[in-house]
């Protein structure tokens, strides 16, 4: 696996055209919000992920994980009211969830992380979209020592706090988990 | 634009699709009729017991190993990129008049599909010796398939309008492997 870092004045026409085709896959599988990765006309879309990255300029980092130069994980992040959200507009090929990969949490979090932490931040927020909540239950089993990670990067998921009550980040109520970068590190150094 | 987009890693053992196919009951076949348009009196069937459609979602295509193995590639995750498999059989002699392939603009106007592309799989057929001939009506500009043994796509926008004649064998088969939006035919480029 090999993950690409790049933000809108970085990437490359190879890393265009690996993030163009993920938001294809994206909106073509139809779950829910899949009209965010609307490639087309997306110059005229302002909740498109593209729109974001190219035209708003969201993002200070933003990380793409491929498998032999075919793309199947994303993210990026961004400083909002001086807290840094990791893991924004998250997108993982259905093929790569679950099974051990943790294309998220192993090879793209640790990187938005570490951004976080060189721009003097010791913390960072994870969001999450209310109808996720299958997956929000399944990682607060995981933070509450409820649930094996499984082999995952427990670093990650067993230092998260979550807040009790959703808060409006970017116009939409989002259910957040913070990270300490602190203990993070030390139970990833120990 | 040239329509015809070939898929060379497509590999399919057209013996055993052909073997299961014509083991297919004859009542699972539709007759022309159901390409035809609605408000069109059905008193001249040009196509009668000359041309005939098999859906999957009629008769379970996925009993033959070699049709889920030729799909088996067009899938985001579990989630398929096609709606509809089907399989076109057309009799020796008969020429099919330039049409929307395997269109039915009225139905898809009420159910609000708008189809997009066939991937289409050359079973049996005199391919080299009649091969499809397509015009973009758009523009009135021809093309004929340079056949090449291989599966390819075409759009199915319903400006483009595809014409064909057996001329080789008894029956002319055709697997079509059929999108619609909102995938694109340019995007299942990707997929060759």
């Amino acid at each position: 696996m090999n993950v690409e870092t790049f933000t809108d004045s970085t990437i490359t026409p190879s890393q265009q055209s690996k993030l163009t085709n993920l938001c294809e896959d994206a909106y073509y599988l139809q779950e829910p919000a899949y009209v965010n990765y609307d490639v087309s006309d997306w110059q005229n879309k302002p909740h498109t992920l593209l729109n974001l990255f190219y035209h708003k300029k969201r993002f200070g980092i933003f990380n793409l994980l491929s498998i032999d130069e075919t793309p199947i994980a994303m993210s990026g992040a961004y400083i909002y009211n001086d807290v840094p959200i990791i893991g924004v507009r998250a997108f993982t090929h259905p093929n790569y969830r679950g099974g051990g990969h943790w294309c998220q949490a192993r090879h793209i979090f640790p990187l938005q992380i570490d951004w976080a932490e060189s721009k003097g931040y010791d913390k960072v927020w994870m969001t999450f979209n209310e109808y996720n909540y299958k997956l929000v239950n399944f990682l607060k089993r995981m933070s509450e020592g409820k649930a094996s990670t499984f082999g995952g990067p427990r670093e990650i998921y067993q230092n998260l706090k979550w807040y009790d009550e959703p808060k409006e980040i970017q116009y939409t109520n989002q259910i957040v988990a913070e990270l300490d970068i602190l203990s993070y590190k030390e139970m990833q150094s120990s | 634009m040239n329509p015809f987009y070939y898929f060379p890693n497509l590999n399919f053992n057209s013996t055993k699709i052909l073997k299961f196919i014509q083991s297919v009951p004859d009542e699972f076949w539709k007759g022309p009729d159901i390409s035809e348009y609605m408000d069109v009196p059905k008193t001249d069937h040009i196509a009668d017991g000359k041309l005939w459609t098999l859906h999957h979602s009629d008769y379970n295509l996925f009993q033959c190993d070699e049709i889920i193995s030729l799909v088996k590639d067009f899938y985001i995750g579990k989630k398929p990129l096609f709606y509809q498999i089907s399989v076109k059989k057309s009799a020796n002699g008969f020429k099919s008049p330039f049409h929307p392939l395997l269109q039915h603009p009225e139905i898809d106007a009420k159910t609000g599909i708008k189809r997009t592309w066939d991937i289409i799989v050359p079973i049996q057929g005199g391919f080299i010796e009649s091969p499809l001939q397509a015009i973009d009506t758009s523009t009135n500009e021809h093309f004929t398939l340079v056949p090449k043994g291989q599966a390819f796509m075409v759009p199915v926008d319903d400006y483009w309008h595809y014409s064909w004649k057996e001329t080789v064998y008894d029956y002319r088969y055709t697997v079509h492997i059929r999108g619609k939006a909102p995938t694109t035919y340019e995007y299942m480029k990707r997929f060759s």
